[in-house]
């Protein structure tokens, strides 16, 4: 740890775990989230089993299960989910129209939901459960679009520096391929470049899949391989739209930043680098933010490629089931928006420090 | 020895001829202080010392070696890349908006050029910054902000930031303008104890007061040409050339 | 000067051609509102979106039941049937097309009845009314040519990757299979389009396409080089019919009418004949 800038950002991390330097509202939200844990973690060890809510199912229901035993296709799904301190499940019949169970158990009892306050309860745990990507694939849900949205603007981000300083650049060598490159990306939509960075590159180049990136025993290979089509995509996207957002920061800094830099001798990527970058920071975080913002409902359009984000999810249970899917959408869309919007806000003010 | 000499320095924005043949030798040791009405290129041949601006034909010679030798608006002579930026690093520069970096403390603004350009590491630089900033007498600001500052201590900390590189020859360009009339003074004592340190020194000001005191010689510039040079006595109670008593009459 | 002329030239005859074109739509309509007279089915207490015409849902580009031609009209197996349809009830034909997975929502607003290769389900008939089905279809699998994946029936879906087309009866079968565990550890990659799914198959990013029969069957006769039948599961029949609104049982009467008719004739045989030869 001999660099000191890694040693003070090791201390400003630590200073994070500090409860005595927190805020008192930050003091206030950690209690309240401590207390709801503990209470759920104390309500999950009197939850109903997985047992306990079968026990529940009708006689139809138990002897279509058992029918269910030798039939080529089977009849009953049964949807169970293992939230911390709620049980879901519910029996439906594929294909057969009339015999459908839902409950919800919550600290210990079970509830019969197929009507009322209860039904509305359990398909929103349910709804919800599957838009977070819980109990299902790597890449589903709420995961998908977080990961999807930080990775493209961190790396897009970090590529639109270069594009941005190319754009710049007095010499057409540079500055015409960034402009062109920004010029493309912004001017074609992003569907049809998944599209094309998904389906077609493959087609170019023969032999190559999205898949074979992966191990081809690997179960998920297929959504990860498209989930990296789609990572390219959004960051060739998101750099040239931030490749903006970061050459009207730059210009917007003061000429005699530039002056004083290079009578002291310090050369262009010095200059950038150490004086020019770090103040136009704090200008970029803003209209980032508001990228970032854009992107995380962009991310919807992962659809042409089989993958499933938040809405898709969401427009494929309304499909088969109920308009009150959205509901929980919109929840956790303002939750994962609001949160980054903390964070962004957070990162401002530590760059403000000098102002 | 010579530390700067200018030969036929020439500088044009387009069809507006800033500076025509300028020649100026600046011995070592030696406070020169340009006055001279706006519009005269003062500030203009001051930064064309440095780079800043580049000039359309002459010859700069630093410490008698060529630093740049241009004739119509190209670069005649090549100098090798290391020993121009030597060269360069031979000058400081003082800025009448002072140009401090307003995201470093005022002691990272000081350290800054010299570990990034001199590739010195923080233990080495961070007496010499610290010893600078005692001696424009803002030690106790080393962790502030420029933010934080007045006019005047900014300017202050601006000088310290181009000493700490370290220069033989220190340029300023208008380094008072800039702030409230209260604060002139504490600068002008800074400037002045770095000229009885013996600094090579050279001014673009207003402060009549000063270059008459602190000056060795005086240069009135006048239309992108000098008009007349001298010692300040001579400068300020005889002069010869009809632009300089016209101007010495309108600002005194 | 010469090449001038012969631009000329051609420019002309590719107007005239154009007005040829046009001239034999205008043809076929007078055919059509002169059937008007004599549409052999009674339509008059059915209430359509527009006087005299037959609006129908469709979503093209799900061949061959509907596709596009060169010049962009739409023609396949279902647009032809629409036409015959028409033609017995006396009536114009205005296709809309539309997305399939909302499709169903259109019905009474935006046309008067489906026709887009819709399976009759239990759920489906709960939201809108079938005509009797005029063709039978089977899940198929496909797989790329040469691939050594067998499949022996539906459950050997389990631990493949599988491409389908979104909001069609393949993609609620395979959802219920995976529901109910009849699959276990199988990926589903919906598409919007079918066409994506077979790109994506024939780019080796998934291990089968789960589609309709006659749409398998259209892309292996089509490109016999890249995909193979796998399996077709001759179990479970699934019926085309045309939908329509809950509450439009005129129009279904009409359109069972016209089917029966058509029938009778030989419609579907030569129709079959000609889209899926």
């Amino acid at each position: 740890m001999k660099n000191p800038k890694f040693a003070a950002f090791f201390r400003w991390l630590l200073s994070l775990f500090d409860v005595r330097k927190w805020e008192k509202k930050s003091r206030v939200i950690a209690v309240v989230l401590l207390s709801l844990f503990v209470v759920a973690t104390a309500l999950a060890f009197v939850k109903p089993s997985e047992q306990a809510l079968m026990d529940s199912a009708s006689e139809k229901i138990r002897a279509e299960l058992q029918k269910d035993e030798t039939r080529s296709r089977r009849q009953v799904a049964i949807t169970y989910n293992d939230l911390y301190f709620i049980n879901y499940a519910s029996f439906s019949t594929a294909g057969v129209k009339g015999i459908s169970e839902k409950y919800v158990g919550f600290a210990g009892s079970v509830h019969h939901a197929d009507e009322g306050a209860w039904n509305v309860t359990g398909q929103f745990i349910n709804y919800t459960y599957r838009m977070l990507g819980c109990g299902q694939s790597m890449l589903y849900g709420a995961k998908l679009t977080i990961l999807l949205t930080t990775i493209s603007i961190v790396c897009g981000l970090f590529i639109a520096i270069f594009l941005a300083l190319g754009k710049i650049s007095k010499n057409p060598l540079i500055s015409l391929p960034c402009r062109a490159y920004i010029f493309f990306f912004r001017g074609t939509p992003l569907m049809i470049q998944i599209f094309c960075i998904y389906l077609a590159v493959p087609g170019i180049f023969e032999g190559f899949s999205w898949r074979s990136l992966f191990d081809s025993n690997d179960p998920e290979g297929v959504f990860k391989g498209a989930f990296v089509a789609a990572c390219i995509a959004f960051v060739l996207n998101s750099a040239a739209y931030c490749a903006e957002i970061v050459r009207a920061a730059v210009e917007s800094i003061d000429k005699g930043q530039y002056e004083a830099a290079k009578a002291l001798g310090m050369s262009y990527g010095q200059t950038m680098s150490k004086i020019i970058i770090p103040q136009s920071a704090r200008r970029m975080i803003p209209p980032v933010c508001n990228e970032f913002v854009m992107m995380i409902k962009d991310a919807s359009l992962v659809f042409v490629i089989g993958l499933m984000d938040i809405t898709t999810i969401s427009k494929t249970i309304s499909a088969s089931g109920s308009y009150l899917v959205f509901i929980p959408a919109l929840v956790i869309y303002l939750i994962i928006t609001a949160f980054f919007t903390y964070v962004f806000g957070k990162i401002e003010k530590k760059f403000s420090v000098y102002e | 020895m010579s530390m700067i000499r200018t030969e036929h320095v020439s500088k044009k924005f387009g069809h507006l001829e800033v500076l025509k043949d300028v020649n100026l030798t600046v011995e070592n040791g030696e406070v020169i202080c340009i006055i001279g009405p706006s519009g005269a290129g003062k500030s203009t041949f001051l930064r064309s010392l440095n780079q800043l601006e580049v000039i359309t034909g002459g010859k700069i010679f630093i410490e008698n070696e060529l630093f740049l030798h241009r004739e119509h608006d190209r670069t005649v002579e090549s100098i090798d890349k290391e020993k121009h930026k030597a060269l360069m690093l031979e000058m400081g520069m003082v800025f009448q908006h002072f140009n401090l970096f307003p995201h470093k403390t005022v002691l990272e603004n000081l350290m800054l050029a010299p570990m990034t350009v001199k590739g010195l590491s923080q233990a080495e630089v961070e007496p010499l910054a610290r010893r600078l900033l005692e001696e424009v007498g803002l030690s106790e600001k080393a962790d502030e902000y420029p933010s934080k500052l007045s006019g005047g201590q900014k300017q202050r900390v601006a000088i310290a930031r181009a000493l700490a590189m370290q220069p033989k020859i220190m340029l300023f360009d208008e380094p008072t303008s800039a702030l409230d009339p209260e604060l002139v003074g504490e600068v002008l004592n800074v400037m002045k104890k770095l000229a009885e340190e013996g600094m090579t020194m050279l001014c673009v000001t207003h402060e009549m007061g000063f270059a008459r005191e602190v000056a060795d010689r005086v240069v009135f510039m006048a239309d992108g040409i000098i008009m007349e040079e001298g010692k300040p006595e001579e400068i300020f109670t005889n002069p010869q050339n009809d632009r300089t008593k016209q101007f010495l009459q309108s600002i005194l | 000067m010469k090449r001038k002329i012969i631009a000329m030239l051609l420019a002309a005859a590719m107007l005239c051609v154009s007005f040829v074109g046009c001239g034999s739509d205008d043809s076929k309509k007078d055919v059509s509102s002169a059937a008007a007279v004599q549409g052999s089915v009674d339509v008059s207490n059915v209430k359509l979106i527009k006087e005299g015409t037959l609006s129908v849902g469709m979503e093209i580009g799900y061949p061959p039941f509907e596709d596009k031609a060169e010049n962009g009209d739409p023609i396949g197996y279902d647009v032809d049937l629409v036409y015959a349809l028409a033609d017995k009830m006396g009536l114009e034909v205005n296709i809309v097309d539309t997305a399939f997975d909302v499709i169903f929502a259109g019905i009474g607003t935006n046309y008067d009845c489906v026709v887009s290769a819709v399976t009759i389900t239990d759920e489906r008939r709960e939201n809108c009314l079938f005509s009797e089905p005029y063709i039978d279809s089977y899940q198929a699998v496909v797989v790329k040519k040469g691939s050594d994946i067998k499949i022996e029936s539906l459950k050997d879906l389990s631990g493949k990757s599988v491409a389908l087309q979104d909001a069609t009866t393949s993609k609620a079968l395979l959802e219920d299979m995976i529901k109910t565990g009849t699959v276990t550890d199988c990926k589903m990659g919906p598409s919007e389009k079918v066409l994506t799914a077979f790109t994506a198959l024939d780019n080796g990013e998934y291990d089968v396409v789960l589609c309709d029969s006659p749409v398998a069957d259209t892309y292996i006769t089509n490109y016999p080089d890249k995909y193979e039948l796998a399996f077709l599961d001759k179990e479970n029949v699934e019926q085309f019919g045309v939908a329509m609104a809950k509450n439009d049982v005129e129009l279904q009467t009409a359109v069972n009418e016209a089917m029966k008719q058509l029938k009778e004739e030989g419609f579907f045989e030569e129709n079959t004949a000609k889209w899926f030869a």
